[in-house]
């Protein structure tokens, strides 16, 4: 990347007038004395945009009132038909995530239960937005809290491609003064095959060099990473994995291919939608046993694809909020508090269910309808960030956040 | 410089009415001044879907100023041949009624499609429907401002009654009112099936109507307050969302096994209570407590300069002059919510040509296949795979996941990932590879025979390309491009992609 033309981080975040100022280097350059992460650790993020069903990903059968409050869309008890798959006595998994529960039983998948955001916001997008900013209640932070672990924390080469994100355009999590490259397809890139390929290239590189706005900026990323990700060539997953054909199957088939290939990438990002079940949601069958099935695939077969490698990876999901305790006139569920989140790999100590559980009583219920919030989605987070990947400033990544050693889940070996 | 061909040049001069005005200086002719020029093409670029050789020779002709007046009634644009090519779409014309019995739930142990097709079927017609209209509709800015006001209502038709009621929502609230009183369209929105369903008011009923459990739902009363009039900052408390509900409670749609799905206000699920809103007490009227607030809402100050904002970031700039924000409010409130003639006040402006205006946005994705389909004269026969790729940029239509609608600042529309799938569109579109589409691919090796590269640039752009733009074909063009790769070129310049 060339010192000539400001970067498009700069754009992001700030005035051309800041950019002016700062000079041509990225901003978090400037910060003194950042903080080395754990060298080849990486972090792959699954945001279930539009609130996952925690109390049926992760079901409670050990609690009876699970089942009065939810006649028709109940997950059975572990052992009848359709049951729960069980985990610890208490809590099971739905029984379509069959394929992630060998990686509980050896330790390594670990479910965070009553999970979710101080703030009550029950709307997606406020609620998505505070989970990606990290700062809930707070609608002035400007940049996401990954994109502020990247700041906070050096890597090894200043230009390295830290962070991507397999969505459209770049996620709020991700957006800031840090780079970080998005594309709904990360290694499908063609501008033209062959002769006319390098022509088109050679074009958009004479059209767009030297220009001192955004686009300019960003088209120069595009063309550098266009040479990182060709260079990867095709790929098939090892030990036999097999991801489903939808859009997290393939995304995570493709954040596979670019971990393993050394390019320096720390963090994933991924997204998957569906999950605002409002009606017909059905039990053991039916809408989002079909979502979850689909989903604990794909997170299976990046595991076993990832083999050996999978010791220096973090797979962790997250979603706005949970859904309501009691199923809804519709055979739904609506907008609720507390949800489940899982974390996957080998700094993971897991074959546990982290968290305190709440209870479904009616005194116990937050607001007497949503499951309550035990804990603050930023303990979870915060944790990755400090023990897996190495970044000791959580006070930068979660500003405003009391986080220390008594608070932590011991979620990471 | 290849060599002209008496074929091609025989379609180039049947295609296009532009090229019947061309001459030595290139295939628009020679152009007025490169000042007014560039005016032109600015304001196509923002008060239309972009420039067409059609377009701008009718800017030339009556004058930008008339061009705008003529916009602001849309009622009085005779379109004939917009009303032929939507005819191929049976759902648009459709009653509730009408699209419930044709676009029924399948059975799927039926072999033969029930009806028309399934409910599904739907977005995707009135999708095509809104891209063939950016394309070839001669009322350019009331498409521009349905765009603009389907985006600040946002819904999204992915599932459950929005499918079929988005027919409705875009025909009958949205678009008739794009351009006229805010407050009508506001009603339209709020008794509209589509936006009932999607922010959940439909079930939102006095508690303890509708069993112990019941009650109020805030998502509408929420909405209505922050992203649909006063704006977060608007000044509104949490107290002020919940007495909003209320007074919202009732307002809900007969069932779809009724037959029909029609607004209806249900007396016995409304809260009669008091209520106190932005300070101001609701008498108790039912459904008129509602209308009131709406009223209320709609004359705002608050409401005023946080629409008179969001249409300066539509049509001038991402972070848009606070004078022209306070001058824009103001015409809002004085012309009691006009939303005509507060466009026309921003569009009529000197500021609105200031030179940091222009080419200081990215399009959109929508902006970017609309404009790039009428750049090159292109025929929408079929629009479903045309609008599919507004989506593959990244926005697809009708489906924005949040209510706060698809993102309108260049820094949320442009990725680097997302540079290689506009300079890919480019491709599909100048080699004549959308479904649906009709390009004449032989035009670029017509024009390049007869005026090289500049004019296959001039054609497409409207005007001559940037120096650098101008080098990088001419090396391209003497590497061996092909003539499409050449035309997708110039559609992936940044002439081309920013407006």
């Amino acid at each position: 990347m060339s010192g000539s033309t400001m970067s498009r981080r700069q754009f992001v975040t700030g005035s051309l007038a800041a950019a002016a100022t700062l000079g041509a280097g990225p901003r978090f350059l400037l910060r003194p004395a950042s903080a080395q992460t754990t060298p080849g650790r990486s972090m792959v993020c699954i945001f279930q945009r539009g609130a996952v069903d925690g109390l049926n990903m992760l079901v409670p059968h050990g609690e009876s009132r699970y089942y009065s409050l939810r006649r028709s869309i109940a997950v059975p008890r572990p052992g009848e038909n359709g049951g729960a798959l069980d985990l610890d006595g208490f809590f099971g998994l739905h029984p379509s995530m069959a394929s992630l529960g060998p990686m509980f039983d050896e330790g390594e998948l670990a479910v965070i239960h009553a999970c979710g955001s101080p703030d009550e916001s029950r709307s997606h997008f406020d609620a998505q937005d505070y989970m990606e900013t990290g700062t809930p209640g707070d609608k002035t932070t400007n940049d996401g809290w990954i994109n502020r672990h990247l700041q906070t924390s050096g890597a090894s080469q200043p230009e390295t491609l830290r962070a991507v994100s397999v969505t459209s355009t770049i996620p709020r999590a991700l957006s800031g003064p840090a780079s970080a490259y998005a594309a709904s397809s990360l290694v499908d890139l063609e501008l033209g095959s062959g002769r006319q390929g390098e022509l088109a290239r050679a074009a958009i590189g004479d059209m767009y060099r030297g220009r001192t706005d955004l686009i300019g900026a960003t088209v120069e990323e595009t063309l550098d990473n266009y040479e990182i990700f060709t260079s990867l060539g095709g790929y098939t997953p090892a030990n036999g994995a097999a991801y489903p054909n939808d859009s997290l199957g393939r995304g995570l088939r493709e954040v596979a291919q670019v971990l393993k290939s050394d390019l320096g990438v720390e963090v994933a990002f991924l997204e998957t939608g569906g999950w605002d079940t409002h009606v017909n949601q059905g039990g053991s069958d039916g809408q989002l046993s079909e979502l979850l099935r689909t989903f604990a695939d794909a997170i299976a077969a990046f595991r076993i694809d990832m083999g050996g490698a999978m010791d220096d990876v973090c797979v962790m999901s997250m979603s706005e909020f949970g859904r309501t305790a009691a199923e809804n006139g519709s055979a739904g569920t609506d907008h609720g508090h507390g949800t489940a989140m899982l974390a996957l790999g080998g700094t993971v100590r897991g074959g546990r269910v982290y968290g305190d559980w709440p209870g479904l009583g009616p005194s116990e219920l937050h607001q007497g309808r949503d499951l309550e919030v035990t804990t603050d989605f930023r303990t979870f987070f915060a944790e990755i960030v400090e023990r897996h990947l190495g970044n000791p400033s959580i006070e930068a990544v979660f500003p405003g956040f009391a986080y220390g050693a008594s608070t932590r889940l011991g979620l990471i070996r | 410089m290849r060599s002209t061909s008496l074929a091609g040049m025989t379609v180039a001069f049947a295609l296009t009415a532009q090229v019947a005005l061309a001459t030595d200086d290139g295939p628009l002719g020679s152009l007025a001044s490169a000042e007014e020029d560039a005016r032109v093409i600015h304001l196509l670029n923002r008060a239309a879907f972009g420039p067409t050789p059609e377009s701008i020779e009718e800017v030339h002709r009556i004058g930008r100023h008339a061009w705008v007046a003529q916009q602001l009634i849309p009622e009085a644009i005779m379109d004939p041949e917009i009303d032929a090519r939507l005819s191929i779409y049976p759902a648009l014309p459709m009653s509730a009624t009408e699209l419930l019995e044709n676009y029924p739930a399948q059975d799927p142990r039926r072999d033969e499609p029930m009806g028309i097709g399934p409910p599904q079927r739907v977005p995707f017609e009135v999708a095509a429907a809104n891209l063939t209209r950016a394309v070839h509709g001669k009322a350019q800015l009331r498409e521009v401002m349905t765009d603009f006001w389907f985006n600040h209502f946002n819904v999204s038709a992915q599932d459950g009654p929005i499918r079929l009621a988005v027919v409705s929502y875009i025909r009958d609230a949205i678009r008739p009112n794009a351009l006229g009183s805010f407050s009508d369209m506001l009603r339209a929105t709020a008794e509209s099936i589509a936006m009932l369903y999607y922010l959940d008011n439909y079930v939102s009923v006095a508690p303890g109507s509708r069993g112990p459990d019941s009650g109020i739902n805030e998502n509408y009363a929420r909405e209505l307050l922050e992203l649909h009039t006063l704006g977060v900052d608007g000044g509104y408390t949490q107290d002020d969302v919940v007495e909003v509900a209320r007074a919202f409670t009732g307002w809900t749609f007969t069932p779809p096994r009724s037959g029909t799905v029609e607004f209806a206000f249900f007396p016995q699920l409304h809260d009669r209570g008091p209520k106190t809103v932005l300070g101001t007490t609701i008498p108790s009227g039912g459904k008129r407590e509602g209308l009131r607030i709406l009223e209320r809402l709609a004359t705002h100050p608050s409401t005023a300069r946080f629409l008179a904002t969001k249409i300066l970031r539509r049509l001038v700039a991402d972070d848009p002059p606070e004078e022209m924000i306070e001058r824009t409010a103001e015409i809002y409130l004085v012309t009691g919510g006009h939303i005509g003639w507060t466009v026309a006040s921003v569009l009529l402006s000197d500021d609105f040509y200031a030179p940091e205006h222009r080419q200081n946005k990215a399009k959109s994705p929508l902006e970017l296949v609309a404009s790039a389909l009428r750049a090159t004269g292109a025929d929408v026969d079929l629009g479903v795979e045309a609008s599919r790729r507004v989506g593959d940029l990244g926005q697809p239509m009708l489906r924005a996941p949040a209510p706060t609608g698809w993102p309108e600042v260049s820094r949320e529309i442009l990725s680097p990932g997302g540079m290689v799938t506009r300079f890919e569109f480019g491709y599909l579109v100048a080699s004549g590879a959308i479904q649906g589409v009709r390009v004449d691919t032989n035009l670029w090796e017509s024009i390049l025979g007869i005026w090289g590269t500049d004019g296959l640039a001039q054609f497409l752009l409207g005007r001559l390309p940037s120096a650098s733009t101008r080098t990088a074909l001419e090396s391209a063009a003497a590497g061996g491009a092909t003539p499409a790769l050449l035309a997708a070129m110039v559609l992936g310049s940044p002439e081309f992609q920013l407006q």
